[in-house]
């Protein structure tokens, strides 16, 4: 499924990441990769903000949807 | 002995980087955001240190600008040993650069920063077995209190010297066909490191490598042809040229995650619970706007009310010191012409611009860095996003504006921040649209002297004239990204950081010196001349009158269709350097005075405006142009540093001149219909 479409504070795997080379690169940086967990905790119209290793991350949902991730 | 610090951004390098040198050092660089390198010098036991503070990176393998500056570094660089420091809470991610560090050179010691922070949630590290892991010294700090800094130099002082054997990258499967690299690569450093970017095709980095080490890998066609074989060969066995960084991504952050299983220990499940709960407030679509807008209300107002007080006591002292001034020049006998002309005219308007720019800036920007201190702001770019995504820009750019409330330059300078070149542009262009410090008072008298004189009444139009300026930074923003600076709006990641305690001295003591002098010496280089300038206008005459009497006829009737006069365009003009300076050279007009002057009288100087044909369209009008013009010669010269272009430069000002004149034409229309 798609990254977009877990439920706030539902916890996924990343599985795949298809994204331009840029934004790909960007999102290796900071830690979005295969096998990755990754939560959403906040969110509003345009932005959903990721708990990642740790971090905090806000993502657009243009972005995110390009990442698809596994329950 | 050369010593490089690196780091992911926001982990506090810059602080460890203060204990390290001492604050004095600390020059040339920008709060928020280290763009470039920054020098310092300790001595520590006999030695002499230089530590050079490098951008905050994520990882070698990538490269925005800023960051191709640190891998250079870090792959190219003279340095006898490297510092990488870490957030204690987030280690995981940042061993990710450790581990590619690793790669390339042994002379490395790991600094674990923000341990305290670490502590109150509960997290553990064991930092001896990180350390026998990594191969390198592991040293926890606090670089606020300056705890750790000495073993940090004690472990540098030891890994200079030394030749352990460090942790490496496991590539498993690229494994394989990196070692059909390996007969071409010579042994400078890491094989694999120049394989992957052999692979990866990097000519950034095979220039640089070509260029240290004498060899052609960037040109030579058989190493060209061996690339594309092996390239070929992954292609057939299912791996895309793609997968390449994801691969080595992939592995250093497995590995990052063993050993992380192995050293840290999360003793409280719930460690971060204060700060998802303060993120929710202060992102919730109602309790997060009224903050957000309360916060904004309350840094202004305690900035306008209690910098009248300071203002008010360096205005005095600048003018006791005028007459000695006066006095002592008169007592070489130097021609008055020209004691008045550097008293009355350079002085004059540079004691002023400091008297009335210093104390706002010195209390807005310490109250700004202590909401940027404790890690609010990037939520702000957060709520913000979905506004300013509309107009083909990022939330960051809701930061570079609140800062421009201070004072645009900064806000221009803040726009670093911003990742993407195009987005920087609009912030920067569109900055001014905001009002800055130094165009408040001339607001705040005109509401009170001509709109309303009850002071909630006026806050309520302020606030308007306000709203109505961030309008337009909309809307300008929205129509330059459609035409100048077309582009969508890109991909937007933003780091929400934990929560921190600000440090309040150090707050205070950064945000005057990195912010507040830096802007202050670039409005003084531009005052003093201007100064001058202000004084032979009025002080020459032809034919009768002064050469700004002269002036403010010719403009006369081009104000007038402004809804001005000609007086108003010239203090403009004149106030090019500093617009504090605006209201002065008014009176100073009106009076046919030679020197700049302020009437404190709020009454005298209503009827001295009466007297000269004011009127409420008058004020509004003045108003929205103050709002609405040239931004000042300080952030001019400013946005043409950090563009480094004409054409950029130019457009920043005439873009909101001719907003302004657009505006203030259709609202004199209106009336006189």
């Amino acid at each position: 499924m798609k990254l977009n479409d877990l439920k706030l504070y539902e916890e996924g795997i990343i599985n795949k990441v298809t994204a331009s080379e840029d934004i790909k690169r960007r999102f290796l940086d900071i830690g979005i990769n295969r096998g990755v967990k990754i939560k959403p905790i906040l969110s509003n119209k345009t932005m959903r903000a990721y708990l990642i290793k740790g971090t905090v991350i806000g993502i657009r949902l243009n972005d995110s949807k390009n990442i698809e991730v596994i329950i | 002995m050369r010593v490089g610090l690196i780091g992911n951004p926001n982990v506090g390098k810059s602080t460890i980087f203060n204990a390290l040198t001492g604050m004095h050092q600390h020059t040339g660089n920008w709060p928020g955001k280290t763009v470039d390198k920054a020098y310092g010098y300790r001595v520590y036991n006999g030695v002499q240190y230089i530590i050079e503070d490098l951008p905050g990176t994520y990882s070698l393998i990538s490269h925005s600008k800023e960051e191709e500056i640190t891998r250079d570094y870090v792959y190219f660089g003279d340095y006898d040993a490297l510092i990488v420091v870490c957030d204690a809470c987030s280690i995981e991610r940042n061993l990710n650069l450790v581990m590619q560090v690793l790669e390339v050179t042994n002379k490395v010691v790991v600094c674990v920063n923000l341990i305290d922070e670490a502590k109150k949630k509960k997290i553990e590290i064991d930092f001896n077995k990180l350390s026998d892991i990594l191969g390198v010294p592991v040293v926890g700090t606090i670089a606020r209190s300056k705890k750790g800094i000495d073993n940090l130099l004690d472990d540098l002082s030891r890994v200079i010297y030394s030749h352990n054997d460090v942790k490496k990258i496991n590539y498993e499967v690229l494994d394989n066909y990196l070692v059909k690299l390996f007969d071409i690569i010579p042994n400078y450093f890491s094989k694999n490191v120049v394989g992957v970017h052999l692979l990866l095709k990097d000519y950034d980095f095979l220039n640089s490598y070509d260029y240290k080490y004498n060899t052609d890998f960037s040109s030579n066609s058989l190493v060209k042809k061996r690339v594309s074989t092996i390239l070929n060969d992954m292609f057939k066995d299912g791996l895309d040229y793609d997968d390449i960084q994801t691969l080595v991504m992939e592995n250093v952050s497995v590995e990052c995650e063993k050993i992380c299983s192995k050293v840290v220990r999360f003793n409280d499940k719930n460690y971060d619970k204060n700060d998802r709960f303060l993120d929710k407030i202060f992102t919730n679509k109602v309790s997060g706007s009224l903050i957000m807008i309360g916060l904004l209300f309350l840094v202004l107002w305690i900035t306008i009310v209690f910098a009248n007080y300071p203002s008010q006591f360096l205005y005095d002292l600048f003018f006791k010191f005028e007459k000695v001034l006066f006095n002592f020049l008169a007592f070489f006998h130097i021609p008055s012409f020209i004691v008045n002309a550097l008293v009355y005219g350079v002085y004059r308007v540079l004691a002023w611009v400091v008297a009335v720019m210093l104390p706002p800036m010195a209390i807005f920007f310490p109250l700004f860095t202590i909401l940027e201190d404790l890690g609010y702001l990037p939520r702000i770019a957060f709520n913000l996003d979905g506004i300013y995504q509309k107009c083909g820009s990022c939330g960051k750019q809701a930061l570079t504006m609140v800062q421009g409330f201070g004072c645009n330059a900064v806000g221009v300078t803040g726009s670093r921040i911003i990742d993407s070149p195009r987005e920087r542009l609009l912030s920067i262009v569109t900055n001014s649209f905001v009002p800055c410090n130094g165009r408040f008072p001339l607001l705040i008298s005109l509401i009170s002297m001509f709109l309303v004189s009850n002071k909630v009444f006026g806050s309520l139009i302020l606030t308007l004239f306000i709203v109505f300026g961030i309008f337009i930074t909309f809307l300008i923003t929205k129509i330059l990204s459609k035409t100048l600076l077309k582009g969508f709006s890109s991909s937007f990641i933003l780091e929400l950081p934990p929560y921190r305690r600000p440090q309040i001295g150090k707050v205070i003591v950064r945000s005057i010196f990195d912010r507040t002098l830096f802007v202050l010496k670039r409005a003084v280089i531009v005052s003093a001349p201007a100064g001058l300038i202000i004084w032979l206008l009025a002080n020459i005459y032809i034919g009768g009158s002064s050469i700004l009497g002269i002036c403010t006829d010719f403009l006369s009737p081009f104000g007038s269709i402004l809804g001005m006069d000609g007086v108003i365009l010239m203090a403009f003009l004149l106030g090019f350097p500093a617009n504090e300076i605006v209201i002065p050279i008014m009176i100073m007009g009106y009076m046919s005075l030679g020197y700049i002057i302020d009437i404190n009288n709020t009454q005298e100087l209503y009827n001295l405006f009466l007297n000269n044909g004011w009127n409420i369209v008058t004020s509004i009008c003045v108003m929205l142009f103050s709002i609405f013009h040239f931004p000042c010669m300080t952030t001019l010269l400013t946005i043409k540093k950090e563009t480094g272009s004409l054409k950029w430069t130019f457009l920043s000002f005439i873009i909101p001149l001719a907003l302004g004149i657009i505006v203030c034409f259709i609202v004199n229309l209106i009336v006189k219909i």
